[in-house]
């Protein structure tokens, strides 16, 4: 069925007071800024490879009877708490971290009798609850607590990723309950949803207040979703939005360190070993792949976010390798197929699958289950190896039967996914590519998404190394890990000893490398149990049946080191604080996510949310409509749709976007050099597009599926050389899949232009400086890529 | 039995001419404090029509299971009491809220000021907001058999065309209605 959108009443108010309901009137006029939550702030610190964040909110009762408020709001997925404390007034109750059932029935009983009570409970990986009981009218309660969790560094970056609100998601399934105080009822495939669905608020905001310290040096921070300011301080730097923020998207920052740290490193505490594994450099020629490229197509992709995630489909498909097959499936609630097998990467195909891509537009239920099952579907022969990208904002509310989906069809398959949000669900995109034995990319819409496929083609295929193990130990997350090229694993380990012994085998056999320890910056104890607890409860979700033996050791590690998790929560109660008469409860809503366009979250919307069979007592399907009630809606652009079913494809009006533009303050993806004086970031200039500066994008964009240019040597020569002079080689920059086909088709061509390029590439990425005569880019003809060279050169 | 507003899906807006919306026989053989999402439609659009607010005939939107569901998703309905197998069942504290907006609604105010108002809102202040006299008791349930349902259904077919059904008299409003859309298309639906 096509949305139908509910339509204000054109009803102009009567004066108040006419009919009785005088009453109503008051609520709604006296009422306007009720909501519990008033702020929320937020202080990270980043100390080496680890991140320390205080969290407070800050909760008002502005009824007037007493108020339990309830908060449901995400947390970093890597992230364990691991304190809290309740303030009032002068009154500060720390919080204890107890068995999840017995910190529940502690809460539930000071509520009860009246008592002021903060409770805290997870709810999923990276989703928690917090309630506060007994607020008294007219004043105010504040909640703190601590997160901590490794920075992941992602091609040389420290990925800083805090996330504000828990965007509404696709529960499909049969109703079978209702046990949270989310709006979603629970069903028989997404048990959880009515703990992770907070209202949906329909105008204001909660203030953020959100700064991060970067300790050491620094040379450049980039954030892709808020313009940001830099501050150098005493041995750093603070970033903090420059701008008013809400509780409406993720804050993203990509921090380089001033001192290149690539190296394998290792800290300790005494007791246990944090331990950072650069990915050894190899060049190896992957087994030749079935790439299945998977792109989600639902309602809530409407926007730039669909924009960015063709984006990206077209771009990986431009990294595939002649030898490479492909195939291209698009999902909402319904498949789509490019083609119903593998395709071999050759330009007709290529071409035919851009056109397929770019037809593509948002429909309806983010129904992933199926699009994994094809994407693992059937058998990949012996010499090939298959790789699935799997390109989704992850909102489904179903991530238990995904991650087992993954876990059990892969096989030898390697299955990578690419989240694209302003309010990604990272817990999901981390799940499925750690059963799948890939990685995942984080990316968010405004983000170069070009770029971020480059980077993520150096890793699209086998890891660099796996097995990887510590010698007289295991790790903290259980099983044996892998490396992949720009990725480097961060893993714990209980040690007490001052140096380490990794080993990790690779394409070349075993290799073994000894570090020295450094002092920990921080405990290691809850970043270690967070990742026993963790592995654990992954097992758990796979493996039900050894619930016996696995729920008794989570509830100890996490006990023991003080966390929350699926077994242990924290809670304060406040025995000096009593309240009389009844309360009523509030749970807060929460801000649709920056860019989420209206039709997916606007009334009428909810068929985005819920599958059909979810509904309690469907109505019997209605009589088609004699008469429209709204204008026609012309049919999608999508293949293989019927007009009708294809006519989820409006596009919408955007209204909320462009209203949100004016927070977002166009920030973009740019790198903001530390050095300079501190200022706010100016919004983006255009990137330069012209004849004469061909950039890597357009050269990864214009290189041919067998990786030469127009199968031109002259043309190949010149792209190649030129691409080196841009950074970029087989082991390091953006673009390395590039020049590594560009590399593979010269090495077969004997011209003298060509052995001249190749040895360069060598000369390059054995770190020498590259010389290039003039004379020589001459020569190679008046192409575009001649003439860019030659520009280059000249400069 | 059904009220008139819920055997009419498919047409989204009528005008409720409460003048000749008297209580219904039908509305009092439920219980009220326990229904599935169908019947709280129906009690809803029933306690609409009681309230004074309607006596000009203003424009009210059919509370439908959907809108309701949205009103779910943005909290000012509360999740349902329970399960039963897979239907939810609603009590009366969900008809206050369904009643609530849609009086507010209809009173020109937006879904999101309405939000405002309504999150947290007591039984004890709906009620009184509703006004008591209206709202406060439920109608007793031995009310004189009054001629049945006599709502007049006033339904736009087509932009600018509007036709008016008495329920009472036109046995099939739905089926008439829509025989009336399907005459109109050529000249209403189509661009």
């Amino acid at each position: 069925m096509m949305p139908m959108k509910t339509l204000e009443p054109t009803v102009v108010a009567e004066p108040a007071g006419d009919v009785g309901l005088g009453g109503l009137l008051a609520l709604v006029n006296g009422r306007s800024q009720a909501l519990p939550l008033t702020s929320v702030k937020v202080r990270s610190a980043i100390l080496g490879d680890c991140c320390r964040t205080e969290v407070e909110q800050r909760f008002r009762n502005t009824l007037s009877t007493p108020m339990e408020a309830v908060h449901i709001f995400p947390l970093p997925a890597d992230g364990a708490i691991v304190e809290m404390e309740l303030r009032a007034g002068e009154v500060v109750v720390r919080a204890e971290c107890r068995e999840r059932e017995a910190a529940v029935q502690a809460y539930e009983q000071a509520k009860s009798t009246g008592q002021r009570a903060a409770l805290l409970t997870q709810e999923s990986v990276a989703v928690h609850t917090l309630k506060v009981a007994n607020l008294p009218p007219g004043t105010d309660a504040v909640v703190r607590f601590v997160v901590i969790e490794r920075l992941e560094i992602v091609d040389g970056a420290f990925q800083y990723r805090f996330p504000t609100v828990v965007a509404p998601k696709y529960a499909p399934g049969t109703s079978v309950g209702h046990e949270g105080l989310g709006v979603q009822a629970d069903t028989d495939r997404s048990p959880d949803a009515s703990r992770i669905s907070p209202p949906l608020r329909l105008s204001g905001g909660t203030a953020l207040d959100l700064e991060v310290q970067v300790a050491g040096p620094v040379s450049s921070v980039a954030s892709s979703l808020h313009a940001v300011q830099l501050d150098l301080e005493e041995g750093g730097v603070r970033v903090a939005p420059s701008a008013k923020s809400t509780l409406d998207r993720d804050f993203v920052l990509r921090i380089r360190a001033g001192v290149t740290i690539t190296e394998t490193r290792v800290y300790t505490d005494g007791k246990r070993a944090l331990v950072v594994i650069r990915p050894p450099d190899l060049v190896t020629r992957p087994l030749p792949r079935d790439a299945v490229f998977v792109v989600d197509i639902s309602g809530s992709m409407a926007g730039i976010k669909m924009d960015a995630a063709k984006q990206a489909l077209i771009a990986s498909l431009h990294g595939l390798l002649p030898g490479d097959r492909f195939m291209l499936i698009a999902f909402d609630d319904q498949l789509e197929r490019f083609r119903a097998d593998f395709v071999p990467v050759d330009d007709a195909h290529v071409q035919a699958a851009d056109a397929w891509v770019s037809a593509l537009g948002p429909r309806g239920g983010t129904e992933m289950l199926p699009a994994i099952q094809a994407a693992l579907a059937g058998t990949t022969p012996e010499n090939r190896l298959r790789t699935v990208l799997f390109i989704t904002d992850g909102q489904a509310s179903n991530s238990a039967e995904l991650v087992a989906a993954v876990a059990n069809r892969r096989g030898k398959a390697r299955f990578f996914t690419l989240g694209i949000d302003t309010a990604v669900n990272a817990s999901l995109m981390k799940q499925l590519a750690s059963v799948g034995g890939g990685t995942a990319e984080l990316a968010t819409p405004k983000d170069d998404i070009e770029a971020v496929v480059a980077r993520l083609e150096a890793r699209f295929g086998l890891p660099v190394a796996d097995e990887v193990s510590v010698d007289g130990g295991t790790w903290a997350s259980l099983g044996s890990p892998v490396l992949f090229a720009g990725r480097p694993l961060s893993l714990l380990t209980e040690s007490s000893s001052s140096g380490l012994t990794i080993r990790y085998r690779t394409a070349e056999g075993i290799q073994t490398v000894a570090i020295d320890a450094k002092p920990a910056s921080m405990p290691l104890g809850s970043l270690w149990a967070r990742d026993r607890v963790a592995a654990l409860e992954e097992r758990l979700a796979l493996k039900p049946f050894e619930a016996e033996a696995l729920r008794p050791e989570i509830l100890r590690v996490a006990l023991e080191h003080g966390i929350a998790s699926s077994m242990t929560a924290f809670v304060a109660i406040d025995p000096t604080s009593v309240v009389t008469g009844p309360s009523v409860t509030m749970v807060m809503p929460v801000e649709s996510p920056d860019e989420w366009e209206e039709s997916v979250t606007g009334a009428g919307a909810t068929q985005f949310w819920s599958a059909p069979s979810a509904q309690a007592a469907p109505p019997p399907a209605p009589a088609p409509m004699p008469f429209p009630m709204s204008p026609p809606i012309t049919a999608s652009a999508a293949p293989k749709r019927s007009a009708a079913s294809g006519a989820r494809a409006e596009k919408p009006s955007g209204l909320l976007s462009r209203a949100k533009e004016f927070f977002s303050g166009g920030a973009q993806p740019v790198a903001q050099p530390v050095a300079a004086a501190p200022k706010p970031s100016a919004p983006a200039a255009e990137r330069p597009k012209t004849a004469s500066t061909l950039d890597a994008a357009t050269l990864a964009r214009t290189q041919g599926a067998d990786g030469s240019y127009g199968g031109d040597v002259a043309r190949t020569v010149s792209a190649l050389i030129l691409l080196i002079l841009l950074g970029h080689t087989r082991l390091a920059g953006d673009r390395r899949r590039v020049v590594l086909k560009a590399a593979t088709w010269l090495s077969g061509r004997s011209e003298p232009s060509a052995r001249h390029a190749l040895a360069l590439l060598e000369q390059a990425e054995r770190g020498e400086r590259v010389r290039i005569e003039v004379n020589f880019a001459l020569g190679l003809g008046s192409s575009l890529e001649a003439l860019a060279l030659r520009d280059r050169v000249k400069s | 039995m059904e009220a008139p507003g819920t055997s009419l899906p498919q047409v989204r807006w009528i005008y409720i001419d409460s003048k000749y919306c008297n209580h219904y026989s039908n509305c009092m053989n439920s219980d009220p404090t326990d229904f599935d999402l169908d019947t709280l439609c129906e009690q809803a659009l029933e306690w609409l029509c009681r309230l004074p607010t309607s006596q000009d005939g203003r424009v009210q939107e059919v509370p439908d299971p959907r809108t309701v569901r949205y009103y779910q998703t943005i909290g000012v309905v509360e999740r349902p009491l329970r399960y039963e197998g897979r239907s939810a069942r609603y009590g009366r504290r969900h008809l206050l809220q369904v009643v609530a907006v849609k009086v507010l609604q209809a009173k020109g105010f937006s879904l999101a000021q309405i939000q405002a108002a309504l999150l947290g809102a007591s039984d004890a202040a709906l009620e009184k907001a509703l006004g008591e006299e209206a709202v406060g008791k439920p109608a007793p349930a031995a009310v004189p058999a009054v001629p049945k349902a006599s709502t007049r259904i006033t339904a736009e077919l087509a932009p600018g065309v509007f036709v008016m059904v008495d329920p009472s008299v036109v046995a099939d409003p739905q089926a008439l209605l829509q025989l009336l859309g399907r005459a109109l298309l050529p000249a209403g639906g189509s661009k």
